[in-house]
């Protein structure tokens, strides 16, 4: 409305120094300037009010495409609340957990995960469903996700065309990630990566050229091929151990500097150890894990054959193998094996590892070390170790729990900090809700 | 069926911890027992302590009774158990004494109320008329006062008086003038003042409307009652229950939205209900003093049958509740944009001082436009929405058309809610 316009102007500059608009408009009784000024604005301010206009022309947002997903309607209550307390373990759990049940994550919860940190936003990705991502767009959030798992091909041109500007922690990282979807057509890629100057590049290259019926594996086997052999003699066995030479190990293959004071054909026999599968010894001696494990044991290459196939073990993720090994092996000569084999064992020999060790903080740790959930048996035993434990802090146990161990939270912590207990009891209480949202749908 | 949700029990959470803490208090895990019954439900809550909690909830209003010590209202207790009545979660039984007691004493506490009431004097008509003769002067005086501002200021120029000072200043001589309803316009001018691109259309407006007001404060012996009913309000000289005596509604009211603000100390929650078959729309007004609760709290999203009766007015809105009885919540209602502004124009034409009024655009979508959000409806027209992007209903309903609620201002609406598909979803 011009007239208002005007009128605004008038009395943003004063009317002292213009006078308002002509007193024809309305008839209006003042004898003042300032005053006409005054009510003429209030009743153009009425008829502007009461004559809004609505804008044409506007383009609605597109709407969300149709969801055919089924949606995990009960989870908004426990997600809000994971969400709320900082709870992230509990949500990656959950995304996994919807992932596996094809679900997906209700309408109402979106906005609190699409305000999440870049990592948790990547792990509950595949619980958007089409709302979500559709929301996200419209919104402008970004989904970190793993390029690889959506399309190997792209990703590995990619690789391939940055490798050179790249320093060699990213190539390290970018190669690990060809272990998505991986297939042959990453070898030649692989074998390049395999000859980098830096170590850890090569480690990581071949550590994945050995998963698959590459020309490398095949130099493995072949480098393999009669180093061990089994004497039998009237009333026993002996294994007879030949390492290779040096300079016969593939190329390709990453070689240690030092290990244990291993002389050069043993810390040979080492490096094809760690990179050869497991099984391949099995079938060339004809033994079980645990036999061929004590035979060795006696041999002059005894260290250097149990740390191989300890790294095997975890490499080719062998439990047998660890389990064995764990049984077996001497460990003492070895730094760090225990440890990686704690990762790898049975939860039946861990458990029965753990109650053999008694109820102390080591138990503690090596149930963290192992960083994986607990059997109810296993849960149930770290409860009562932890219990033992007042100043230890227990947080990072509760995410590997078993539900089953809720209700000895529920009884007097002897020693503890009421924190802690209080801290264990809402996240379990919540881990169960979360988890039942899957289930009882 | 409760008639409660847990997205209305959780609306009444004094804040976001309270809310959060009902939450996981609503597990079972938490309670020793509960009960319900057709007006109330119980509950014994596990706590620190060797005795568990005792809470109990009263369905009619509601209101809330707890004995663990917080002083927060109502209590993480007291939500915990509701929302476990909202989902269905608790058996019928007969009240225990200790609940049967508290209800006891609250209808003894109302019968008393009422007896007081009735049974209170007539006040001395004359000392009562002085009295009010003798504060209409003083407003008198006061807007006299706030004129001669107004008109100082045209006189200058907005741009010569930028400083917020000046307006607080006068704003503050609205108070003690006993003329709140002119201070709060005071202060939301001065505050507007050179700040946006159309500051100058915004606040010569508003220094328009209160012009207009003083003179309407001046003749008001000459104006139509209800109107002068209108002008008091403005002026912010406050209603007296006793003195409502409008139009009474019996119907069926679905409260369609709220919006609470805070001015000063005082919390002011407005709740916007519509008549199922009346058709009619009403405004409930709660107040709250430094975070105490408030006297009635009406979630979105609930339906009560009631008679209600209306403040007087020349545009009767404002409500008083009467006996309420939940019912099931069904939204209806809105129009396309023209029907709604022709409506909204009517509003202003009767009772041109009213700054909000509700608005429902049926079949509505969303769009945007150099970061301004749009309320579209059926006919392609767009209405601006006040406030940031409204995700939330992005999230819920996907840009599917739907109706949508809210506070007109005279140049945007503010959602409070939208219905559809999707369900009903409080903004």
């Amino acid at each position: 409305m011009k007239e208002f316009l005007d009128l605004a102007t008038t009395l943003q500059v004063g009317t002292n120094r213009t006078p308002a608009a002509p007193s024809h408009f309305l008839a209006i009784e003042e004898t003042s300037e300032e005053k006409k000024a005054l009510v003429l604005a209030g009743t153009l301010d009425l008829m502007r009010r009461a004559g809004s206009e609505a804008r044409s022309g506007i383009e609605a947002l597109a709407p969300a495409p149709a969801q055919e997903e089924r949606i995990a309607k009960a989870a908004t209550g426990p997600l809000l609340e994971a969400m709320e307390r900082g709870f992230s373990e509990l949500l990656v759990e959950w995304g996994q957990g919807a992932a596996h049940f094809d679900l997906v994550a209700p309408h109402s919860a979106l906005l609190k995960m699409l305000d999440q940190r870049p990592s948790i936003r990547q792990a509950l990705a595949p619980a958007l469903g089409t709302r979500g991502w559709w929301l996200a767009e419209v919104m402008g959030v970004e989904i970190p996700v793993e390029a690889r798992a959506v399309d190997p091909a792209p990703h590995r041109a990619n690789l391939n065309a940055e490798w050179k500007d790249l320093d060699w922690k990213e190539r390290a990282a970018g190669v690990r990630l060809l272990r998505d979807g991986l297939s042959l057509a990453d070898e030649p890629f692989l074998i390049t990566a395999a000859t980098d100057k830096r170590k850890e590049v090569r480690e990581a290259a071949v550590a994945l050229l050995v998963h698959l019926e590459s020309q490398l594996n095949r130099e493995i086997a072949l480098a393999a091929r009669g180093v061990l052999s089994v004497e039998r003699k009237l009333l026993s066995k002996s294994l007879a151990v030949t390492p290779p030479e040096p300079e016969s190990l593939p190329k390709a293959l990453p070689r240690t500097a030092s290990y244990n004071n291993l002389g050069p054909k043993a810390l040979a026999l080492f490096d094809l150890t760690r990179f050869t599968r497991p099984t391949v010894w099995l079938t060339q001696t004809g033994l079980a894990p645990d036999q061929l494990i004590s035979l060795a044991e006696k041999s002059e290459y005894a260290v250097a054959l149990v740390a191989g196939w300890g790294e095997a073990s975890e490499r080719f993720e062998d439990q047998a193998w660890a389990d064995a090994l764990f049984q077996t092996a001497n460990m003492t000569p070895h730094t760090g094996l225990f440890g990686s084999l704690m990762n790898r064992i049975s939860e039946p020999l861990f458990e029965a590892h753990m109650r053999n060790s008694g109820q102390s903080e080591g138990t503690l740790t090596a149930v963290l070390l192992r960083n994986k959930p607990l059997s109810p048996g296993l849960s149930r035993l770290a409860v009562e170790t932890a219990r033992n434990s007042a100043n230890y802090d227990h947080r990072p146990l509760a995410t590997m729990l078993d539900l089953s161990a809720l209700p000895l939270l529920e009884k007097p912590w002897e020693g503890s900090r009421d924190a802690i207990r209080e801290h264990w009891r809402i996240y379990l209480d919540l881990k169960k809700r979360l988890l039942d949202t899957l289930i009882l749908r | 069926m409760s008639g409660w949700t847990t997205e209305q029990v959780l609306a009444l959470a004094p804040d976001a911890s309270s809310a959060s803490a009902g939450r996981e208090l609503s597990s079972p895990a938490k309670w020793v027992s509960a009960g319900a019954n057709e007006g109330s439900v119980w509950g014994e809550a596990k706590g620190s302590g060797t005795r568990p909690y005792q809470t109990a909830i009263d369905l009619g209003e509601p209101a809330f009774q707890c004995s663990c010590p917080s002083r927060k209202f109502p209590c993480k207790h007291a939500l915990g158990l509701f929302i476990r009545y909202a989902q269905g979660e608790i058996r019928a039984s007969e009240p225990p004494d200790w609940v049967t007691k508290w209800l006891d004493s609250r209808s003894q506490r109302e019968a008393k109320r009422a007896e007081k009431k009735e049974a209170k004097p007539e006040a001395d008509p004359e000392a009562a008329a002085k009295r009010s003769e003798k504060r209409w002067d003083r407003i008198l005086s006061g807007l006299e006062e706030c004129e001669a501002f107004l008109k100082d200021v045209a006189g200058q120029g907005l741009l010569a008086t930028q400083s917020a000072r000046s307006w607080d200043q006068m704003a503050a001589r609205m108070v003690d003038a006993q003329a709140p309803g002119v201070a709060r316009k005071l202060k939301s001018i001065g505050a507007k003042v050179g700040v946006g691109a159309d500051w100058a259309s915004t606040v010569a407006g508003e220094m328009g409307s209160v012009t207009l007001l003083i003179e309407a404060a001046r003749r008001l012996d000459r104006l139509p009652e209800a109107l002068q009913s209108d002008v008091q309000s403005a002026l912010g000289i406050p209603l007296r229950k006793e003195s409502i005596g409008g139009e009474r509604i019996l119907d069926v009211w679905d409260v369609l939205g709220q919006s609470t603000e805070i001015e000063d100390r005082i919390t002011v929650c407005r709740s916007w209900l519509r008549a199922r078959g009346a058709g009619r729309y009403g405004m409930h007004l709660a107040f709250s003093v430094a975070g105490q609760p408030f006297d009635v709290r009406l979630a979105p999203g609930s339906a009560f049958a009631a008679e209600v009766e209306y403040f007087p007015s020349a545009w009767p809105m404002r409500i008083h509740i009467h006996d309420r009885e939940p019912v099931p919540f069904e939204p209806r209602g809105g129009a396309d944009w023209a029907a709604a502004e022709t409506a909204l124009a009517n509003v202003l034409a009767a009772s041109p001082w009213t700054e909000l009024a509700p608005v429902c655009l049926r079949n509505a979508v969303l769009g945007v436009e150099n970061g301004q959000w749009f309320a579209i409806d059926e006919q392609g027209r767009g209405i601006a929405i006040r406030g940031g992007a409204p995700w939330a209903l992005l999230a819920a309903g996907g840009n599917m058309p739907g109706a949508f609620f809210g506070e007109w201002d005279g140049e945007r609406i503010r959602l409070l809610s939208a219905w559809g598909s999707w369900g009903f979803l409080p903004l």
